[in-house]
């Protein structure tokens, strides 16, 4: 995908892309787990502060290029940048070197991952969960921590459930609890992987409320796999169609959904409609 | 919906936020944590003051030969019985100690990535596993005496005989521990990019303890049950206590039976008293 | 924007891996000097793990020619080790490894007897466990305390030297004795293995056997323990592990097992002022492990039996279901 192709789908205001958010470069990335190929090939530019939506049938490496970003999964091969720097090399004259595990932790700090099953620490409080990472890892005081974890649980509208253990929660105050440890660590990008599907359909507006709030604030690039296809066409500055490893489609959220271009989009957007 | 919108619509639930109070711990519940200071208390107490009598001598005439079971014998040898159980369970508690500690090395051996490190441990660990205590407990008088200057008491040989057998249990148990954090939390605390002291200390080892703690109390219990055995190095137990009776009274049923019951009045609450952990200590899953 | 990203436009640069090189170097240095052998096969492999592009084949090279000196250094200490153990008179003579494993047949079968009794007390008092009437509960739940929190040593001792005395049993029968103390063992722990297996086959199957009328028992026999079996079967060979590991004590009561055995060539040893006794009891403990592995493998094998089982032989086709099935199940003939 060229630079100006980027920009024009983009559709991202000047005001919306903070000094905050960073953008992400995928170049030929490649996957495999044994014989099954996941990635193929993969060039993908994502500008500062873009809300970028993945769509496509499971096993088509949605969640893969969210993992690989997190460093979950390490690619076979290709370069990953974060603002502008490498993530999995570092540069060495003009050359580039697999990079050392502080410097992937350096870069991998203006990353923040929101999971599908929520993964929260069972073992602390909603508070806890969110202080720890400012504590540990920014360094930063109790009081200060104490703070900005109630301030983040207000805005998720949890600050009542602060000293509950995730045990007592439902999935949708997990997941919100989830959201705020992650933006505790002030993530320059964002990715959320199916957060919503792991939920109650009566469970899912509150998510997406949250999600909404901070795209509203707009501070950080955000990278979103999911199956709300109303919520993708609301919130997405661009949607991209997953398959077999490669981006098939790619485009503003309503030329996607209302007119696919491919055949395979059509059939799976087809069958999603159809569920 | 705008972020003030939200705020208003919070703004009910702000009236209620608590002020600030940490969940309490497993390790900061009294329900707990008397039991286990009791436990050490008990355990302090056992180490420090239990001396092994070097004879256990009846004040009490022993019935005639013809006589098969004399009921008053059997209760005339209680106090006797339990200054060797006394003695029987400080053996066990201080080879569990050599165990717990021991385990934790072997467990970390045993996950190391260098293959050269870990399967050299897991090597040893099945071969301890896999045979008897007795022998091990033969083995190491045997080694003891080949090198000189090196002079076992009767006390440590059991340490390190059950000890050593012990520590493979053990480390199996932390392994199990440390391999039943769920997945998603280590990814979890990859994503919240933190170091590695802090993931094991804070995420990790809080939620294996717990599991692992029951385990290591049966493996107590069990390590109780082996204890006895150590008469035949010459620590003064119960069995020690029994043979020697035995031996100079020419009465066999009433002192192995007296054995039989105090072993089982120590062991079954010991036991009850793992499972009552277990119970407690298991919180709520994500 | 575009001045907030990084320049899209360039090519990627070339990606170098500095630890290649390394690798090889190692591995040839590993020629002259085993000792790198296995740094360079570690090295390597972590390496490959880490990256899958074209420029592998001197990685490649490297980690073999680690890994073969290495295997070559490891098979130079075994010999070395094996070598020493001979000069150290770590091997015993013939005449007493034909003792020990002469005396590991009475071993065995004081396994074989204990283990008999100990699975049918299992199957028996497992059931109890969770019998409807609340006295055979009781009793199922007092025989797996008792048998579960007396240690083994007591209960052999109590079985067979203070039992003999009071209910006038001959001594000859010391390894029958010895056997009941140990199956009453692992009955306490097995017991508990099959109750909780039996809880873990689902509800509904239990349900479904009743809706087809068969009686407790079938119930049982048919459906819920061979679902079971799957869950029983590997604690059930650590148990059997643990009752062989038990046996050992049986020396103590003077039936002539391995131990015993053993403490008969150490008469041998003195009187000859030939061999140490820690020698000895290595070879005893190795013979032990031996033993424990056999039964190891053959639970292993029992497990793959039953696995297989599970998955259940190829589905039959219409022509090869007998004729007056096939004439009666309409459409499969189809």
């Amino acid at each position: 995908m060229s630079e100006s192709e980027t920009l024009a789908t983009s559709g991202v205001s000047d005001s919306a892309a903070k000094k905050g958010a960073a953008g992400v470069r995928f170049h030929g990335i490649n996957k495999a787990f044994g014989t099954n190929v996941v990635l193929r090939d993969l060039d993908l530019d994502v500008a500062p502060g873009e809300r970028v939506v993945i769509i496509g049938p499971s096993g088509s490496g949605k969640t893969t290029i969210l993992r690989v970003t997190m460093t979950l999964e390490r690619p076979d091969s290709g370069t990953v940048q974060i603002g502008g720097r490498h993530l999995y090399h570092e540069p060495h004259g003009d050359k580039l070197r697999p990079a050392s595990e502080k410097h992937i932790s350096e870069v991998r700090s203006d990353i923040g991952m929101v999971f599908q099953h929520f993964n929260l620490f069972p073992h602390m409080t909603a508070l806890e969960n969110i202080m720890l990472a400012p504590m540990k890892v920014h360094g930063k005081g109790r009081d200060e921590a104490t703070d900005t974890g109630m301030e983040l649980l207000n805005k998720v509208g949890l600050a009542h459930a602060a000293n509950q253990t995730p045990g007592q929660l439902s999935g949708g105050q997990k997941q919100r609890v989830a959201i705020a440890r992650s933006l505790a660590c002030e993530p320059r990008v964002m990715l959320f992987d199916e957060v919503t599907s792991a939920l109650d359909p009566e469970l899912v507006g509150e998510v997406l409320n949250v999600l909404r709030d901070i795209a509203e604030e707009g501070n950080t690039t955000m990278l979103l796999v999911t199956h709300e296809m109303a919520f993708a066409r609301e919130m997405a500055d661009r949607l991209l169609m997953f398959d077999n490893g490669q981006v098939i489609e790619s485009g503003r959220p309503a030329d996607v959904l209302d007119h696919p271009q491919n055949e395979r989009t059509q059939a799976f957007l087809g069958a999603v409609k159809a569920h | 919906m705008s972020v003030t919108d939200n705020a208003a619509a919070h703004a009910a639930e702000d009236l209620q936020i608590e002020e600030y109070r940490p969940h309490r711990k497993w390790y900061r519940r009294p329900d707990i944590m008397v039991p286990v200071l009791v436990i050490v208390l008990v355990y302090a107490l056992l180490v420090g003051f239990v001396e092994s009598p070097n004879f256990y001598r009846t004040k009490m005439e022993p019935p005639g030969g013809l006589v098969k079971f004399d009921w008053m014998w059997f209760f005339h040898l209680i106090p006797l019985m339990l200054q060797g159980l006394l003695v029987t369970i400080k053996g066990a508690l201080l080879g569990f100690a050599v165990a717990v500690v021991l385990g934790l090395f072997l467990a970390l051996g045993r996950r190391a990535r260098l293959p050269f490190v870990s399967w050299p441990t897991m090597t040893v660990i099945e071969f301890i596993r896999s045979t008897p205590v007795l022998v091990q407990l033969f083995f190491w008088q045997a080694f003891g005496r080949l090198i000189p200057g090196l002079d076992f008491s009767p006390m440590a040989l059991l340490m390190l005989g059950l000890g050593v057998h012990y520590a493979t249990y053990c480390s199996e148990a932390y392994r199990a521990g440390i391999n039943s954090v769920d997945k998603g939390q280590w990814e979890a605390a990859t994503a919240l990019n933190l170091g590695p002291v802090t993931k094991w200390t804070r995420v990790v080892l809080p939620q294996a303890v717990p599991n692992v703690l029951p385990a290591l109390g049966n493996y107590l219990v069990a390590a109780f049950k082996d204890a006895p055995l150590a008469f035949i190095v010459g620590v003064h137990g119960v069995l020690f206590f029994a043979d020697q009776v035995a031996a100079e009274t020419f009465r066999v049923p009433e002192p192995y039976l007296i054995v039989g019951v105090g072993f089982l009045m120590a062991s079954l609450p010991a036991a009850w008293a793992v499972r009552q952990l277990e119970r407690k200590i298991a919180y709520e899953r994500v | 924007m575009s001045t907030n990203g990084p320049s899209y436009s360039a090519a990627p640069p070339e990606i170098e891996h500095p630890r290649t090189k390394l690798v090889q170097l190692l591995g040839f240095l590993s020629i002259p000097i085993p000792l790198l052998g296995p740094v360079a096969w570690w090295m390597g492999n972590e390496e490959l793990r880490k990256r899958d592009d074209d420029d592998r084949a001197q990685l490649v090279l490297g980690r073999t020619i680690g890994m073969v000196m290495s295997i070559l250094l490891y098979a130079g200490l075994v010999l070395l080790a094996g070598m020493w153990a001979v000069a150290k008179g770590w091997i015993l003579p013939f005449s007493q490894y034909r003792t020990l494993v002469e005396a590991s047949l009475v071993t065995i079968q004081i396994l074989v007897y204990s283990f008999a009794l100990g699975i049918v007390l299992s199957l028996i008092v497992g059931v109890a466990r969770l019998s409807d009437h609340r006295w055979i509960r009781g009793t199922a739940l007092v025989f797996v305390e008792f048998a579960r929190g007396i240690s083994s040593i007591i209960l052999l001792f109590i079985m067979a030297v203070a039992i003999p005395i009071l209910l006038d049993v001959p001594q000859t029968s010391k390894i029958l004795l010895a056997s009941i103390a140990l199956g009453i063992n692992m009955g306490g722990y097995g017991a508990e293995i099959i109750r909780g297996a039996i809880l873990s086959v689902p509800k509904g199957q239990t349900e479904a056997s009743l809706s087809l009328n068969l009686t407790q028992t079938q119930r049982l026999r048919h459906v819920v323990l061979p679902q079971a079996m799957t869950v029983i079967l590997p604690p059930m060979g650590n148990l059997t592990i643990e009752i062989l590991k038990g046996t050992a004590l049986v020396s103590l009561v003077g039936v002539p097992d391995i131990m015993q055995s053993a403490n008969n060539i150490r008469q041998e040893q003195l009187f000859n002022q030939a061999g140490t006794l820690t020698i000895l009891l290595l070879n005893v403990l190795v013979l032990y492990f031996i033993l424990a592995q056999v039964v190891n493998v053959l639970f292993k094998l029992w497990e793959r039996r039953v696995e297989q089982s599970y998955k259940g032989g190829p589905t039959l086709t219409p022509e090869q279901l007998p004729a007056h099935i096939r004439s009666a199940t309409p459409g499969v003939t189809g």
